[in-house]
């Protein structure tokens, strides 16, 4: 099976990061991978549902639209390019069935069954919020509060970043303002580097400043898109929301893969094992930075 | 199953200790209406909620809870280190340092983390019912807490955690309309979609 969401990491490779151990969303795999929760059944339907009863280990019925949607046709694979990415192995697409706009045209509203049978229209019901949702108050990612505090001089500080150029100027001035964390004298590298944890890493304070905007930066994305994800449960269907989510994944992948590369692990599988172990040897977030 | 993140969701940078206002903020973590019961309250009825777009919004709310509750935790830890005995006697902290010392440990001051704090019915209305209203109850304590606190480093988080329970509170609105669509209209309490087998429930 071939998988074709690269389109992140042709970006990802466009800014040089290459793939990250930590963020391989791709979707290549051997059917041999999925052996745990082989039914042994091929009988899938052409809404990609599986008509086999005896599935122990996966439930194939499990679809989120399907349940729904009353077998209403959905022919999806009017390009072909999407089937693939999202194939868990047990014959259901969770692209094709549950994603909304994924990009290939296709809109949950118009697939899923509408009527609830009340008369009201879920479609209408779901994506009635446009101009109220959250996404419009957030979409400057540099509006939040907690950026607000920091009276940083971003134009002098671009300077320092001219060498670190391997993500767009945009993001690089992206986070106009940001915390008391990003602008203190005494930031958690200088924190590491006092304690003597640093082990291999040895930075210069361009580099300390960069790594601790480059945090303040992902704390803004995470949050964004915290607020897109919450936003979206109750909302499936808004597309809107749906752009901005990608839009924010997309951002805070690259940039999370940067910071584990040129910072720290935020994560204890995206350590950059050169360095040591620095999942333990780094300090931790509720220390601050006093 | 749940990965941690290195990185606190709100930044928490307190300059100056305080452990009397530690007192006071302890009830945010483990208190009635404090991050702990949210957490714990969202994650558990989740498993009995029959609809998948009211499951998501549990799960990633509840989790959500967990940063709030490392912001809380954050917020006491700079709170009470580096204190001398002394500022400790002085402070109204004392009891709990006899028996904590200056660790974490969740409840209010005066009473330990119960789950009697939250709810958990296996009634989509109930439950969602419950977590509106202990969204509220979160907001009003944020606001006590904001307005005995003067430190701006302080203030700042709490705000932060004040606005979220307003958001949640619209998130629980919304997702208590998905709930209703998905019931008889003519009476929301014909069945219970948790329990009742809707086939064999007459409604109407």
């Amino acid at each position: 099976m071939s998988a074709n969401n690269d389109r992140y990491y042709d970006e990802l490779d466009d800014y040089g990061y290459g793939r990250s151990s930590r963020r391989n969303r791709d979707c290549d795999y051997d059917d041999h991978d999925f052996d745990f929760c082989d039914d042994g059944c091929d009988n899938h339907d052409d809404c990609g549902h599986n008509n086999c009863n005896n599935h122990n280990n996966c439930d194939c019925e499990d679809n989120l639209c399907g349940s729904r949607e009353g077998g209403r046709g959905r022919n999806r694979d009017n390009n072909g390019n999407h089937d693939n990415d999202c194939d868990d192995g047990c014959g259901r697409n969770r692209c094709n069935d549950c994603d909304c706009d994924d990009g290939c045209g296709r809109n949950r509203c118009n697939d899923c069954g509408c009527d609830d049978g009340c008369g009201r229209n879920r479609c209408n019901d779901c994506d009635c919020n446009h101009g109220s949702g959250c996404h419009n108050n957030c979409n400057d990612d540099c509006d939040w509060d907690g950026c607000s505090s920091c009276n940083n001089n971003w134009n002098e500080s671009a300077i320092h970043y001219s060498n670190w150029n391997d993500f767009n100027e945009d993001e690089q001035l992206g986070c106009c303002r940001t915390t008391d964390a990003a602008n203190s004298e005494e930031g958690w590298f200088d924190h590491r580097t006092r304690t003597n944890r640093s082990r291999n890493r040895n930075r210069s304070e361009a580099e300390c400043r960069f790594c601790r905007r480059l945090l303040c930066r992902i704390q803004v994305l995470d949050f964004a898109l915290l607020e897109a994800i919450e936003y979206l449960n109750t909302h499936p269907c808004d597309c809107e929301a749906l752009r901005y989510y990608r839009q924010i994944r997309r951002k805070l992948d690259r940039l999370e893969c940067l910071y584990e590369r040129r910072c720290g692990p935020l994560t204890n599988k995206g350590v950059e094992t050169e360095y040591g172990w620095e999942w333990a040897t780094c300090p931790w977030p509720w220390e601050g930075t006093v | 199953m749940w990965r941690y993140e290195r990185k606190l969701q709100y930044p928490v940078n307190i300059k100056k200790p305080n452990a009397e206002l530690a007192k006071l903020i302890l009830t945010a973590l483990g208190g009635p209406d404090g991050e702990m019961a949210a957490s714990n309250r969202y994650l558990h009825q989740r498993y009995t909620m029959p609809y998948p777009e009211v499951i998501a919004l549990l799960t990633d709310i509840g989790s959500e809870e967990l940063n709030h509750m490392e912001i809380v935790a954050a917020i006491i830890r700079q709170l009470t280190r580096d204190l001398t005995p002394q500022q400790i006697l002085d402070s109204g902290f004392n009891a709990f340092y006899a028996d904590h010392t200056v660790g974490l440990y969740p409840g209010s001051s005066s009473t330990p983390f119960t789950a009697h704090y939250f709810q958990s019915k296996g009634d989509p209305i109930t439950d969602l019912s419950e977590n509106m209203a202990a969204e509220q109850k979160a907001r009003t304590m944020y606001e006590n807490l904001i307005r005995m606190t003067t430190d701006q480093d302080v203030i700042q988080p709490l705000e932060f955690l004040r606005q979220r329970e307003i958001v949640h509170y619209q998130r629980f609105g919304e997702a208590l309309e998905v709930v209703r669509r998905n019931l008889d209209c003519g009476n929301y309490y014909a069945f219970n979609p948790s329990f009742d087998a809707r086939s064999t429930v007459k409604t109407k």
